[in-house]
């Protein structure tokens, strides 16, 4: 009996030694700024000051090239960031979002739900939960490759989180290649959420009701990647939560007007900087009639959002011209 | 179910483990039976009814075989001398009969499945080029996992109950535990019934070093299959997939990746498996014994994937020998070509289909078929040059023995398997010769192909370390209980760092495209 508790108790403290060994190594392999913690920029919700974002979109590369939160603040003065990267998932954002809360307090929590039933090809919802949930909890596993990144200069370096991004998150694409597949809401079966990843949705929801945020669940339009049994699936998930859910794949306003031929960067996965506007301003008008949502401008307190307006207009000063190029460009082709 | 995920390392292994541990010992093997299972099922679906009507076959051939030795032994008693005689040579052909039919079936649904469809695109091939309007379609099959890999378990099996070396299962259940046991039933190694039946069937009581070396050794294979294997993958899959763009130094570098990756990967596989058996304190079979410290081809093949060339020294090659036609052609050699070649004939005629089987056993196809003869070619010449050398050269046997020579020898064998993974990685015989002769064209392209310099150095230090820990195994060194004997201290320090490696140097994750392992689908 004794032998058994010695070796059961060898067993716990090694793996005790080993766990403290991975989180302390996984701390230290972490980005050196927030500019890369993530694909995309999202990471740059960590160099915002506290308390500033109104509006927090979570998704995934959806999210990230199909709304801009700078235009909101512009034409309605309200702060919102995009979350959002290629891959993520509903236990990345879970995770991610229980992160930011530590810094902001929004007051609507915007869930893109293409992330819903993502997963990469070859795996299971089981297997891609897995591997999500087990790099969120050991940093290590989601940032292994980073000892690539040292050198003997910042080898002792401290991290820094204070980048901003005057994109708010947005990524903005400026190509065009037209999505020609047709409709593609049409299926009226009704694709089931994978077990894990409702439970991580219920989680999502009370994190958000704990918080004090609105949660509405929206899906980004994106041709190849979202059919109606997906959005089925997200309805009755909705409906039976009482949570809003706004599918723009369905354009429910009739004012959308995506147009599939020049506001897709890549035959209808993704939107570009055309498709994206429209959207932005569709939710943005969506969220100033449905919450009461701050106007920022001209409040010293958000002096670095002026600026980064100013950063923004200049950036869509020049891609704005270049996708509108590329769209004549594609539509003559075409 | 990988042997690498996080599933399988995490959750059904420790799950299983923990299980097998707590229930009564008699529970122990419907424990591992159920396991063994539910693994079999979770990675190959409905293609569960194919082992268990595998297994069925099996145990209901094993017990004819047996009840048949049974009835001989007891009727010996009570006949006279020539009863025993004729009884015995009927006994002999109902188990002829018997296991003749059980192999005819077990192999016959391998070869249909595996090769059929090769034929017939072959056979289809040929019919295009006639005239007329014959044609053939060609089927496209989904193999069961663990096609070959059960279907010669169980041939051996049979053909052991046949010749008496094994007492036959009694049980159906005890003959499905044996074929679908989880760790072997993906990637080998080739069990024998004899080697396994007792600890599976019977387990002993969980032991301490039994989980602790077992899960050493599961960290010893993700270390070189999730480092090394899956890194060179990425240079290796863009220099083979994309050969014609690449060229001499390039091409050789992708080689000697790809045996790199090959053995770390086989080899890191087999320490999964093996390393998951002891847990259960199950030893099965080692596939590996330092292959490339070996100084001829054969040498090479007696230590690589050990199992298989058992498998086919004890069920092909040996039989075939001793077989009523070679014996004729023995004859008709000694007549014909005199004493030593009348020797040597029938046996280079056995050893030729024994590369021709193992060629074809690694896929249907001609490469494969070309990698066979491509050894046979190396072996038989050092077969034919080896009296000649040292009947011309005497001081040579004497030199082989210089530490120099064997490191030449050592390193000749090395080269020529490297000709040989280059057919087997190559994507076809044109491949092949595209590849073979561009190593003539110098490359002037950086020869970073998808990998950095870093990823280059993390491939040297892994390469430098699996050749240190073989040649601590070759001098029979016992690593794991050194280890385990060193303070408390330096062990976890040195655990701790191999978990850091696999982990911080792994190639996973978004940056990577880890391979599945290459054996699994044969």
């Amino acid at each position: 009996m004794n032998a058994l508790r010695n070796a059961v108790l060898r067993i716990v403290a090694f793996c005790l030694v080993l766990l403290a060994c991975l989180l302390l190594v996984g701390n230290y392999l972490m980005p050196h700024s927030n500019r890369y913690l993530e694909g995309y920029t999202a990471g740059g919700i960590l160099g915002e000051d506290f308390d500033t974002i109104d509006v927090l979109v979570l998704g995934d590369s959806n999210a990230a090239q199909g709304i801009a939160p700078m235009d909101w603040y512009q034409q309605y003065g309200f702060t919102g960031y995009t979350y959002g990267a290629a891959w993520f998932s509903v236990f990345n954002v879970y995770y991610r979002l229980k992160d930011i809360y530590s810094e902001q307090s929004p007051e609507v929590v915007v869930l893109c739900t293409d992330i819903v039933y993502s997963k990469r090809g070859t795996e299971t919802y089981f297997g891609s939960a897995v591997n999500n949930i087990s790099g969120e909890l050991l940093p290590l596993l989601r940032y292994h490759d980073n000892w690539k990144e040292l050198t003997a200069g910042n080898l002792f370096q401290p991290h820094d989180y204070n980048w901003r991004d005057p994109n708010k998150g947005f990524m903005p694409l400026t190509g065009v290649a037209a999505y020609g597949g047709g409709s593609y809401m049409y299926d009226q079966g009704r694709q089931a959420i994978p077990l894990l990843t409702e439970w991580y949705l219920d989680r999502i929801v009370r994190l958000c009701a704990d918080h004090g945020s609105q949660l509405l669940l929206i899906t980004v339009p994106a041709a190849t990647s979202w059919n109606h049994s997906r959005h089925n699936g997200i309805q009755a998930y909705a409906d039976a939560r009482g949570l809003t859910y706004i599918d723009y794949n369905l354009d429910p306003e009739g004012t959308f007007g995506l147009d599939w031929s020049t506001d897709t960067p890549d035959t209808g996965s993704h939107l570009n900087v055309l498709g994206a506007r429209k959207l932005t301003a569709a939710l943005g008008e969506y969220l100033t009639a449905r919450y009461d949502l701050p106007d920022h401008r001209g409040d010293p307190a958000y002096a670095h959002w002026e600026e980064d307006a100013a950063t923004w207009a200049d950036t869509m000063a020049k891609a704005i011209p270049n996708a509108e190029q590329a769209a004549e460009a594609a539509q003559g082709a075409g | 179910m990988s042997y690498t995920s996080f599933g399988y390392l995490f959750l059904f292994l420790p799950l299983v483990w923990l299980l097998w541990a707590v229930l009564p010992r008699r529970a122990r093997p419907a424990v591992l039976l159920a396991a063994s299972l539910f693994f079999y099922w979770m990675s190959a679906g409905r293609y569960i009814l194919w082992i268990l009507a595998a297994a069925g076959v099996t145990w209901l051939v094993g017990l004819i075989l047996g009840r048949v030795d049974d009835l001989l032994t007891t009727a010996r008693a009570e006949l006279s001398p020539p009863g025993r005689k004729a009884m015995k040579k009927q006994a002999g052909a109902v188990k002829r009969l018997a296991v003749g039919g059980g192999a005819a079936i077990l192999l016959g649904v391998f070869l249909w499945l595996k090769y059929w469809p090769f034929a017939a695109r072959s056979i289809a091939a040929v019919l295009d080029r006639l005239p007329g309007a014959l044609s053939l379609a060609v089927p496209s099959y989904v193999l069961p996992l663990g096609l070959s890999f059960v279907t010669l378990m169980a041939v051996g099996y049979l053909v052991d109950v046949y010749r008496g070396t094994c007492r036959p299962a009694q049980h159906y259940w005890q003959v499905l535990s044996f074929l679908c046991f989880w760790p072997h039933v993906v990637e080998g190694p080739f069990d024998r019934w004899n080697a396994v039946s007792g600890p599976l069937l019977d387990p002993p009581r969980p032991a301490y070093t039994n989980l602790t070396f077992g899960v050493q050794r599961i960290v010893w294979g993700l270390a070189k299959k999730m480092v090394i294997a899956d890194r060179a993958n990425m240079y290796v899959k863009a220099v083979f997939d994309d050969y014609t763009q690449y060229s001499g130094m390039a091409v050789v570098v992708g080689t000697l990746l790809y045996t790199l990756q090959l053995y770390a990967e086989f080899s890191g596989c087999m320490d999964i498996v093996l390393g998951s058996a002891q847990c259960f304190g199950i030893p099965l079979a080692e596939n590996f014994r330092q292959p490339f410290f070996s100084r001829t081809v054969g040498e090479f093949w007696r230590r690589w994937h050990m199992t298989l060339g058992a498998w086919l020294r004890e069920y092909l090659f040996q039989p075939l020998i001793l077989s009523a036609p070679w014996k004729t052609l023995g004859k008709f050699c000694r007549s014909h070509f005199g004493a030593a070649m009348g020797r040597s004939l029938p046996v280079w005629a056995a050893l030729g289909v024994t590369w021709v089987a193992i060629g074809w056993w690694h896929g249907a196809g001609w490469l494969y078929l070309v990698y066979g003869l491509y050894y046979f070619f190396w072996q038989l010449l050092g077969e034919i040059f080896e009296p000649v050398w040292t009947g011309r050269f005497p001081r040579i046997t004497a030199l082989r023995q210089r530490w120099w020579y064997r490191l030449f020898q050592r390193l000749r064998t090395f080269a020529l398997v490297l000709g040989g993974m280059l057919i087997f990685r190559a994507n076809g015989t044109r491949a092949v010769i595209a590849m073979v002769k561009s190593l003539a064209v110098p490359y002037t392209g950086s020869l970073l192909i998808q990998l950095d310099a870093r990823d280059m150095v993390v491939l040297a230090v892994g390469a430098a370390a699996l050749l240190a820990v073989d040649l601590l195994h070759e001098r029979g060194v016992p690593i794991r209980q050194r280890l385990a004997a060193a303070p408390l201290p330096l062990r976890w320090a040195v655990y701790i760092a191999g978990v850091l490696a696999i982990l911080i140097f792994g190639a996973y994750g978004d940056n990577y495209d880890p391979a599945g392992f290459i054996y699994a689908q044969f």
